[in-house]
């Protein structure tokens, strides 16, 4: 592949290899991304597309209410899946600028992760174990490795735990899917990065990368654990403050 | 009774609504989430009670549409290789320029009209489509 230089760019002191991997990648993201907007997208498009050609017919064939609240819930479940999108890339572009500003405050967040949690999951949560930072940014980060247990996790139960120790507190969770190889769990952090592929699950492939970013914003670490065909186990360490 | 139209796509909300705007133009349809339930279910039809046509999205996991659509053409050369193909695909189009022959590409987001337009031009009637198969 010849790598064309309109820019005039200094390319000799440039390493090839990760540079090609780079436009492998960002063509890789563009495909996905087209794909990952165009469905939700789709959707809506052709419910209004019905809604039109619904409205240009006899009256007494027009839609029953309920088909049209039917209708009406499924545009806007896809305009807020095409929101997250937009929120992501535009989440990318402020951690690329320095501008992914963290308002800390302290929050209860065993009361987070009870409320993140659906009924089915099954938990340890010990109570009122306190953080001092970004709410939402944690609720975000903590959001992304949950859906990722849930699409990545084949269906099978997952488990999850909020612990404190003595300098840490601990949130992890476990689910029993496809698992990841030693060689993905090295970049599954990065932007654009999937372990599956892109037909595989939906997702642009940003999420691990964006919770990494807020999770080390807060002095934490998320630390994976995994084995093809056995599960993985995603820990979030946050340093445990004595004064809160 | 007419042969249906079969939609194949993973994402629920696009299959159901491309289903609903079939029935509501009086064309019956049958929705599959995956390429692997279809090809379960297609495969033990009568050659009597076959698609008239068949719309699958191309990216879905397990197997994409243009291998349901290659699996069909060599597996079942005589029966639901014959039917008519349209792959749907939310890809950039230069990913999907080039598609082997007899299988028309649908675009998304997917005009309703052109759709519709589709699925009208194949749909038929148990006789004509039996004459066919």
């Amino acid at each position: 592949m010849k790598v064309s230089n309109k820019m005039n760019l200094p390319l000799d002191g440039l390493n090839l290899e990760s540079l090609m991997e780079t436009l492998f990648y960002r063509e890789e993201f563009l495909s996905i991304a087209s794909h990952e907007l165009k469905t939700p997208l789709t959707s809506i498009k052709l419910q209004t597309q019905v809604f039109r050609r619904n409205s240009k017919k006899e009256k007494n064939t027009s839609y029953s209410k309920e088909k049209v609240d039917r209708l009406v819930d499924q545009i806007d479940i896809q305009s807020t899946r095409l929101i997250k999108i937009i929120d992501d890339m535009l989440d990318i572009s402020r951690i690329r600028t320095g501008q992914l500003v963290m308002t800390k405050t302290k929050f209860n967040l065993s009361e987070v992760v009870e409320e993140l949690l659906p009924a089915q999951i099954s938990s340890k949560i010990e109570s009122n174990i306190f953080i001092n930072g970004d709410r939402e940014r944690i609720i975000q980060a903590m959001s992304v490795i949950l859906n990722n247990a849930a699409r990545y996790g084949r269906g099978l139960p997952i488990k999850v735990r909020l612990v404190q120790r003595k300098t840490k507190i601990i949130f992890s969770v476990q689910d029993q899917g496809y698992g990841i190889s030693p060689e993905d769990q090295k970049r599954i952090f990065q932007r654009f990065q999937r372990a599956v592929p892109a037909s595989e699950v939906s997702g642009i492939g940003l999420g691990l990368f964006i919770a990494n970013e807020i999770v080390e914003s807060h002095n934490g670490k998320i630390i994976v654990k995994s084995e093809i065909g056995q599960g993985s186990t995603f820990k979030v360490n946050f340093k445990r403050e004595e004064s809160l | 009774m007419n042969h249906p139209v079969c939609i194949i796509d993973d994402d629920d909300d696009v299959r159901e609504v491309m289903s609903f705007a079939l029935e509501y133009e009086g064309i019956q349809s049958i929705p599959f989430a995956s390429a692997m339930q279809a090809e379960a279910y297609l495969s033990n039809l009568t050659p009597d009670y076959l698609p008239s046509l068949i719309f699958v999205d191309f990216m879905m996991p397990e197997m994409d549409g243009l291998e349901f659509i290659n699996l069909m053409r060599k597996k079942y050369p005589d029966t639901l290789g014959r039917i008519p193909m349209v792959l749907s695909t939310a890809r950039l189009a230069e990913d999907t320029d080039v598609m082997p022959a007899g299988i028309v590409k649908l675009e998304k987001p997917i005009d309703l009209d052109h759709f519709i337009r589709i699925a009208k031009e194949h749909y038929s009637p148990l006789e004509k489509h039996a004459s066919v198969s």
